[in-house]
């Protein structure tokens, strides 16, 4: 910090000038840098208002170093997406000030948002939304990851998760004696 | 963007996934089914889904929309609404109008808009099973009814056991037929003209109550030729202290069996002579002055220990703040004098909880979220702790709002997965 003044002061302008921006530039953690309203990162991310609110915004790129380049295009994508769209569930949210307001189901471009996803681009997202606090995002992407288990057998999911099955025989058969209701078509 | 899938070796295992946000993708799924089969997928799953699956029946909405609530807050829950159409197997036309145990009564009519008389038909449906069953003996009764009409409740007699094996009261706001007992298959047994706002079955027999807290009994036995339930006796085994110069509608009920004609039989009762009529006066039990509207209404339910409990509860709904809970009364039903006896200590048992709505009264016992000694409802942003007296706090979906008049109804999931 003391080593150079002069970076300090320009740090400072930048500052200033960050403050009258209405974009914030947030840098992956392999070094990409992305433009996102500061409007919409800080409405949809409890996180970055927390950071826009306090000053640790960076002009040269915010470090986030939990999220990769390509769940950050994503996230800056839904932002910007979302600030495109909106109206209808906003307006109705904010109208009813109740503390918990529940999930309200994706609307259609939200669907096709998440839709376009690989499993592991979906992964990344909803990570990166519970990181960053994007609350209406995780609910979208945990709504479609729902969906990709609906009615599902366990053997299914697992193939479609790319997840091993670790469990013993026997204590499968006890679970599937435990739960006999729940398989009926596996 | 460009959308490469690798190939499924260099996929990453969800078995990875923070079990947070595991926990936060089964809150979508609302079905026991698919949260079982969750368990068996991989030990990180399973015991993320025992951490973080808890939660409260179902609050059912008229239009079959429903919402999940996790009690997991300070003050309330997280909740999640489930559109009209997450239901499988329920047919386009269906209105919910009740429920018991797992199974939705609905009610189909072949008109939607509600100022005009049309067809009705109803069916029972377990959104758990997607079984369905029709009940055309229902049909027969209140398929043409007035857009007045409404049904009030439904309950199973023995809700685990199938619907076609068991009988069914219908409680409508008809007088022509207060109460029906449908017995699929089998036929109906109507009891018309008294009043009852509210059953429950105990034993072999149905208890109705009447807005005057008024207790009736039905002995119920099965009709020698067709196999239906049929009402053998009925009698009246509590009734409310007269007012001055109040006539007794019922005293006819009281003449067979021990029936009991002395007027100040129960004159020493809390309710001391005063009728609690809805909308007029709410009697002694007003601690303050008019504040607004203020409504009491009056539950029958069976205890944990297998009791019969009428739930008095006056809830305040001021013009322009938010409805709250003003009091709340348990009695327990003494048939042998004739009275209703105050419960004052954990009226709920050890472990029971009690669930209300319009259309619903249950006492269970406690699971997921759920406190002991803790009344839910559907109508305020309250919790009732029977064990302090006192309301807390609760936040309800908001989505129960859309339907302010209408009938909402808890159903509960067969099996808990936690």
């Amino acid at each position: 910090m003391e080593v150079d003044k002069g970076k300090g002061e320009a740090e400072e302008t930048r500052k200033v000038a960050e403050a009258d921006r209405d974009t914030v530039t947030l840098k992956s953690s392999d070094g990409k840098l992305f433009e996102v309203s500061k409007e919409a990162a800080a409405r949809l991310s409890t996180v970055l208002a927390g950071m826009i609110a306090g000053g640790s915004i960076d002009d040269n790129g915010t470090d986030l170093k939990q999220i990769g380049s390509e769940a950050l295009e994503n996230v800056v994508d839904y932002c910007n997406k979302h600030a495109n769209s909106i109206p209808s569930a906003a307006l109705i949210s904010s109208s009813i000030s109740f503390n918990t307001a529940p999930f309200k189901e994706p609307e259609e471009w939200e669907r096709k948002f998440v839709d376009r996803l690989s499993h592991d681009a979906l992964f990344d997202l909803v990570e990166a939304a519970n990181f960053l606090g994007m609350e209406r995002l995780l609910d979208v992407t945990c709504h479609k990851i729902s969906e990709m288990m609906k009615g599902k057998s366990p053997d299914q999911i697992r193939e479609v998760f790319n997840i091993k099955n670790d469990y013993t025989k026997e204590e499968l058969e006890e679970i599937r004696q435990e739960l006999a209701w729940a398989f009926y078509d596996d | 963007m460009a959308v490469v899938s690798p190939p499924a070796s260099l996929l990453r295992p969800w078995s990875d996934l923070l079990p947070e946000l595991l926990g936060h993708i089964i809150a979508f799924l609302p079905f026991p089914g698919d949260r079982a089969r969750l368990r068996a997928v991989c030990r990180g799953w399973c015991s993320a889904a025992r951490r973080h699956v808890r939660q409260l029946p179902w609050l059912v909405l008229p239009d079959a929309s429903f919402c999940t609530i996790a009690a997991d807050g300070d003050d309330g829950c997280t909740s999640f609404f489930f559109r009209r159409g997450n239901i499988p197997g329920l047919p386009e036309d269906a209105t919910i109008v009740g429920s018991t145990g797992a199974w939705l009564a609905v009610d189909r009519t072949d008109d939607p808009r509600r100022d005009v008389n049309h067809r009705h038909s109803y069916l029972l449906h377990n959104p758990f099973s997607s079984e369905t069953v029709p009940l055309p003996e229902l049909d027969d009764v209140i398929s043409h009814v007035s857009d007045k009409f409404e049904v009030r409740k439904v309950l199973m007699r023995s809700p685990s056991s199938a619907p076609a094996d068991d009988v069914i009261a219908v409680i409508t706001n008809s007088c022509y037929c207060n109460v029906i007992l449908c017995h699929p298959g089998k036929g109906v047994e109507i009891l018309p003209y008294f009043g009852i706002c509210d059953v429950a079955f105990l034993g072999d027999c149905l208890y109705g109550i009447t807005a005057d807290e008024d207790l009736l009994v039905f002995e119920l036995d099965e009709d020698e030729d067709d196999g239906r339930s049929i009402v053998v006796n009925g009698k009246r085994v509590i009734k409310h202290p007269l007012a001055d110069g109040e006539k007794d509608p019922w005293s006819w009920m009281d003449d067979d069996g021990d029936g009991d004609y002395d007027d100040n039989a129960g004159n020493d009762n809390d309710g001391d002579g005063v009728v609690n009529d809805d909308d007029k006066d709410i009697g002694p039990y007003t601690e303050v002055p008019y504040q607004g509207h203020a409504i009491t209404t009056r539950k029958l339910v069976v205890s944990q220990g297998g009791e019969l409990l009428m739930v008095r509860r006056i809830m305040q709904e001021p013009p322009f703040t938010r409805s709250f809970t003003r009091e709340v009364k348990v009695f327990k039903a003494d048939v042998g004098i004739g009275k209703w006896v105050p419960v004052d200590h954990d009226p709920l048992g050890q472990d029971g909880a009690l669930f209300l709505s319009r259309a619903f009264s249950k006492c269970c016992q406690v699971f997921g979220d759920m406190k002991p000694g803790f009344m839910y409802f559907e109508d305020v942003d309250e919790v009732f702790d029977t064990r302090l007296w006192t309301a807390m706090p609760f936040t309800i979906p908001w989505q129960r709002k859309l339907f302010r008049l209408e009938w909402t109804t808890w159903v509960f999931p067969p099996e808990v997965v936690v």
